[in-house]
């Protein structure tokens, strides 16, 4: 039997109306990339395309769905940043 | 206090094992990695839908993962970052997935049509999300990659843990040998996520994830960048989590193979080639060289982890991987390595290449526009390419006083073939800078053997004297007077004027 036991008052799961917890993702220092390849340009073109690169909400959140972030490296061109890993 | 258990997903079928009422797993040893758990319910025997199923439910499948890992690889002690516990969170609020971001696994729920999903009830999706953190604990430079195979290869190893989890489970694997004793069908443990792809199919009929993915599959590997972008349910597309199932599916397909091997087929002697698969899959894991091709370094890095231990699963591995298209043989000369602009090359009596491919290629080989670009058909073992070569000058005035102003062309062949109908780099691409550095270290090997004839008084010097050398060596060796009488040139090379230029060139071969 597992040691931990039933905690007062937090015997319930999120109400259902909760939102998606979203990752806290801002304020992060941008790293410094490397040259870009057309490898890395690929991806992150996949990743767009599929909705799993976005830029952070205001909160500093990532939308749902997304699994990088994406930012503009020292030439203005698009980068990404993971954050998590989804299952879908 | 019993609780109940559901052991793969809770739509996983009839053939699957049902939900069992079981004594739940203890909590993990202080001394290894863990769970921080929230939202905790007493431990009952609750049903489905019930925020006390849900937490004993997810708990019992991280549980069950880890306890999975660690009969493959021994004792897990830390996650990434030297962490001892992450966070379990069986629902975070409403969303269809399940994520893992380095301080929890957190899953969801949503109401779709009058039924409500949890991902955390999915025994397939916990696992999934814990083999991310496994995967992030013995790999974590993987984590920032921006290489789509190796964000595949990471949702793919979340799907393998899956696999590993359901048949670590006696039951399961009694259930699944029950349903297919070769285990070469679709089932319910190759499958992952059957419920939340059932979600998805009501909301979006059409999305790729509304077919759960299959680690027993077909799919032949072909570069991500020459899918398509979007496809039906369960198509191979160019996404991580659909081109994952390329990985998944040379896993599988390993382990149906150690299987077949075995003297008798039974749960135990299953149980012996998934902790033979996984332990490869884990060594492999752990070397694998970080690469676009990432797939098919994993596999490289299998084989050699193989080969440590006596090469016993070599040419399984390799078939495995060879049946979905990933070699890992000397046959990796034949394989897709990068895609290029444009259609794939013409290959009938004489090769041609697009005009785009060919600008593509001049870039990417870093040749001046106007350079020449020769191509013909080549056959390698029955497979046809065009070969591209071009000539690369490499100045050589820097290695010796004597070649100031001296080039030496080196003919740099590149092989372009198909992959899903585009122009595709096969084998490795020539860099120009490892090209130069090779030319230079042959022409120092010429330098240091006087193996070079220069114009001019002091040349001729420098080859007499080589000469002698030469004919020392032989008198030493017990040449005969012959030699002594009549020496024989040793120069390889000279220096001639072509066109106002001064080149290197072979003037002959010689041995000894």
């Amino acid at each position: 039997m597992p040691k931990r036991q039933k905690k007062p008052g937090r015997t319930k799961s999120a109400p259902k109306s909760a939102p998606a917890a979203r990752p806290k993702v801002g304020p992060v220092a941008t790293p410094k990339f490397g040259p870009k390849t057309a490898d890395e340009d690929a991806f992150i073109k996949s990743l767009v395309t599929h909705g799993q690169a976005a830029k952070a909400l205001p909160d500093g959140s990532l939308p749902p769905g997304a699994t990088h972030e994406l930012v503009e490296d020292e030439h203005g061109e698009l980068r990404v940043i993971r954050r998590r890993y989804s299952v879908i | 206090m019993p609780i109940n258990f559901i052991p793969n997903d809770p739509l996983a079928g009839s053939t699957a094992p049902a939900m069992r009422v079981k004594t739940p797993r203890p909590n993990r040893p202080a001394s290894r990695a863990g769970f921080v758990f929230s939202n905790t319910s007493p431990q009952a025997v609750s049903a489905p839908g019930t925020p006390g199923f849900l937490f004993w439910q997810c708990r019992e499948a991280g549980l069950a993962a880890l306890e999975a890992w660690e009969v493959v690889t021994g004792n897990f002690l830390r996650w990434q970052g030297n962490r001892r516990t992450l966070r379990l969170l069986q629902d975070a609020g409403v969303d269809l997935n399940a994520f893992y971001d380095r301080s929890s696994f957190a899953f969801f729920h949503r109401q779709v049509g009058s039924q409500v999903f949890f991902s955390g009830a999915s025994t397939d999706v916990v696992a999934h999300e814990i083999g991310h953190g496994l995967l992030d604990a013995i790999r974590p430079d993987l984590w920032d990659v921006p290489f789509l195979e190796a964000g595949a290869f990471h949702e793919a190893f979340g799907d393998c843990v899956a696999v590993l989890t359901a048949l670590n489970d006696l039951e399961t694997r009694q259930k699944l040998l029950a349903a297919t004793s070769t285990l070469k069908k679709k089932n319910f443990v190759e499958s992952t996520a059957e419920d939340l792809s059932d979600a998805i199919r009501r909301l979006a009929p059409n999305h790729n994830a509304a077919e759960p993915r299959h680690a027993f599959n077909t799919f032949q590997f072909q570069l991500p960048e020459t899918l398509p972008a979007n496809g039906g349910p369960g198509a191979l597309i160019n996404e991580v989590h659909s081109f994952g199932m390329l990985f998944s599916g040379c896993f599988y397909d390993l382990i149906v193979k150690i299987f077949a091997a075995q003297s008798s087929h039974t749960a135990a002697t299953l149980l012996t080639a998934v902790k033979a698969a996984g332990a490869l899959l884990v060594a492999g894991t752990r070397t694998a060289v970080v690469t676009p091709r990432f797939l098919q370094s994993v596999g490289r890095g299998m084989v050699l982890a193989d080969e440590q231990s006596g090469g016993k699963h070599r040419d399984r591995i390799r078939e495995a991987f060879g049946g979905h298209g990933i070699m890992l043989g000397a046959n990796t000369l034949l394989a897709p390595t990068s895609v290029l602009a444009g259609q794939a090359p013409s290959l009938g009596r004489a090769a041609s290449i697009g005009a785009a491919t060919r600008k593509d290629l001049k870039d990417r080989l870093g040749v001046d526009k106007g350079t020449r670009l020769s191509v013909d058909v080549t056959d390698l073992s029955g497979h046809r390419f065009a070969r591209v070569v071009h000539s690369q000058e490499v100045s050589l005035g820097s290695m010796d006083k004597r070649l100031k102003g001296v080039t030496i062309a080196a003919a740099v062949p590149v092989l372009v073939g198909d992959s899903g109908g585009r122009a595709a780099v096969m084998g490795a691409l020539p860099e120009p800078v490892s090209t130069a550095h090779e030319v230079e270290a042959f022409v120092m090997s010429l330098l240091k053997n006087n193996q070079i004839e220069f114009g001019g008084s002091k040349a001729k010097t420098a080859a007499a004297g080589a000469r002698k050398t030469r004919r020392g060596i032989a008198a030493d060796v017990g040449g005969g007077g012959a030699d002594k009488a009549r020496p024989v040139a040793r120069e390889t090379h000279r220096v001639v004027t072509v066109g106002g230029r001064k080149v290197l060139e072979r003037v002959r071969f010689h041995c000894g």
